[in-house]
């Protein structure tokens, strides 16, 4: 039987006393190559995925130094014919250039599709805001690559725009049982499928 | 992949170039082991240190347990974490043991499908472990460790068998000499013992000592008497002698 979803509120919006909302983001976020995620396996409840594997690969440490790292980061509403959805933007730097940089990071990133969890300075009540996840459902792609040579912000680097479009969840967030779990979690990510004794 | 001895070797090696920066075949080799060993990824960034941080943590490891790590029977996807309840452990990629794999299939057998790889009894050895058994090795790669083990125990066994015979032959002929030594020694003991009882050179010499004696009594004898006549001439000689030195 098809399912009507009748959208209302179920929570009462006000900020936390005791954990204000703080902006911005942590210097360390991951990417990953979206064909590589193993989809079958993924357990999420809502809008926060428990368990997050991958088939093959793994997944590539970014690093932003600054106070404002991925400054652009954001998502926004776009309006649609029958249901509203959401356009997520991740905002990368890549400090580095070079022909590795260019064949093994930027031409993949131009033309491939990804998965970028990073981590909210803010936890929330019950520190399940902590990783946030863009790109489950649609994937992250390109919309702009630069290597503006005279750069301030970049000193000569690249900068990055990836882009998710009409994701139909505002937020999908990475928990599983505690932080320090979803932490293991997501370093295992990082180890990828590799084999003691290969 | 290398052996362990291979390993330290060019571990050692590398030793010189640890406070002048590794070479870039060093890095690669260092995020080649520090991935095969220890399942990890060395960090590029945020720390000064990351490729002497591996080398020390993998020299340190393969230092401490003496060999190369052996090949784990579960793997877990990349991802996964299983946490055993009431610990706060957690177990991913390579590093979880048999007995935490197989009591996590015990209490979820669907979480099968989270393993990239597992032994293909994994279903005995589960059902082992439920009933508190340890199970033993069903698999072609545990058979084959096995039989190879054996095998070379048997060769092993085998050849101190004939090292042990070919010491045994060698002293058994030691001793057949020995014994052919002594045998010669005593029949030329008991030839040099029947010479010795009638020496014809013993009796020639007593036989001489007896008649120097008896010739050391005639001289004797001779000394006594031309003793005595020597004191009757001196008795009989005449009395003129005073007289004769006045005149002088």
């Amino acid at each position: 039987m098809a399912e009507t979803c009748d959208f209302k509120l179920a929570k009462d919006i006000a900020g936390l006393c005791d954990k204000p909302q703080v902006s911005g983001l942590k210097n360390t976020g991951w990417l990953i190559n979206y064909d590589e995620i193993d989809f079958d396996s993924l357990t999420q409840t809502g809008n926060i995925v428990s368990q997050l594997a991958l088939r093959s690969g793994r997944a590539y440490r970014v690093h932003v130094p600054g106070k404002t790292p991925f400054t652009g980061t954001q998502t926004a509403m776009v309006a649609g014919t029958y249901r509203n959805k959401f356009n997520k933007t991740a905002s990368i730097v890549v400090l580095d250039s070079g022909p590795d940089v260019s064949s093994k990071v930027i031409d993949q990133l131009a033309n491939g599709r990804f998965v970028f969890i990073f981590e909210n300075k803010y936890k929330g009540a019950d520190d399940k805001n902590t990783f946030e996840i863009y790109g489950l459902e649609q994937g992250l792609t390109a919309s702009e690559i630069t290597n503006d040579k005279y750069s301030e912000d970049t000193d000569g680097g690249w900068a990055v725009t990836l882009i998710e479009e009409n994701a139909p969840k505002s937020g999908i967030f990475f928990f599983s049982e505690t932080v320090a779990a979803t932490r293991a979690a997501i370093q295992s990510l990082e180890t990828g499928s590799v084999q003691a004794g290969e | 992949m290398q052996d362990y001895a291979e390993i330290m070797s060019n571990l050692k090696e590398m030793r010189s170039r640890f406070d002048s920066g590794f070479s870039t075949s060093d890095r690669a080799y260092i995020e080649r082991l520090y991935s095969n060993l220890l399942s990890k990824k060395v960090r590029r960034s945020g720390c000064s240190d990351c490729y002497r941080d591996a080398y020390l943590e993998i020299y340190s490891h393969l230092k401490k347990t003496g060999n190369m790590p052996k090949k784990p029977n579960y793997v877990l996807k990349a991802g996964i974490v299983i946490h055993p309840k009431g610990t706060n452990k957690f177990y991913a990629n390579a590093n979880i043991p048999d007995e935490v794999a197989e009591a996590h299939l015990a209490e979820f057998p669907k979480a099968i499908d989270d393993f990239l790889s597992y032994p293909a009894d994994y279903a005995l050895r589960v059902e082992a472990r439920k009933n508190g058994e340890a199970p033993t090795p069903q698999d072609i790669e545990g058979l084959a460790a096995a039989y190879q083990k054996a095998d070379e125990d048997r060769k092993q066994a085998f050849e101190s068998v004939n090292k042990l015979t070919e010491e045994l032959n060698a002293t058994k002929a030691e001793l057949e000499e020995t014994k052919a030594a002594l045998a010669d020694a005593q029949t030329k003991l008991e030839a040099a013992g029947s010479e010795g009882d009638g020496g014809s050179d013993d009796g020639a010499l007593a036989i001489e000592i007896e008649t120097l004696k008896a010739d050391l009594e005639t001289a004797n004898a001779e000394k006594e008497a031309l003793k005595k006549e020597l004191e009757e001439l001196k008795a009989a000689a005449p009395k003129k002698k005073p007289a004769a030195k006045a005149a002088e």
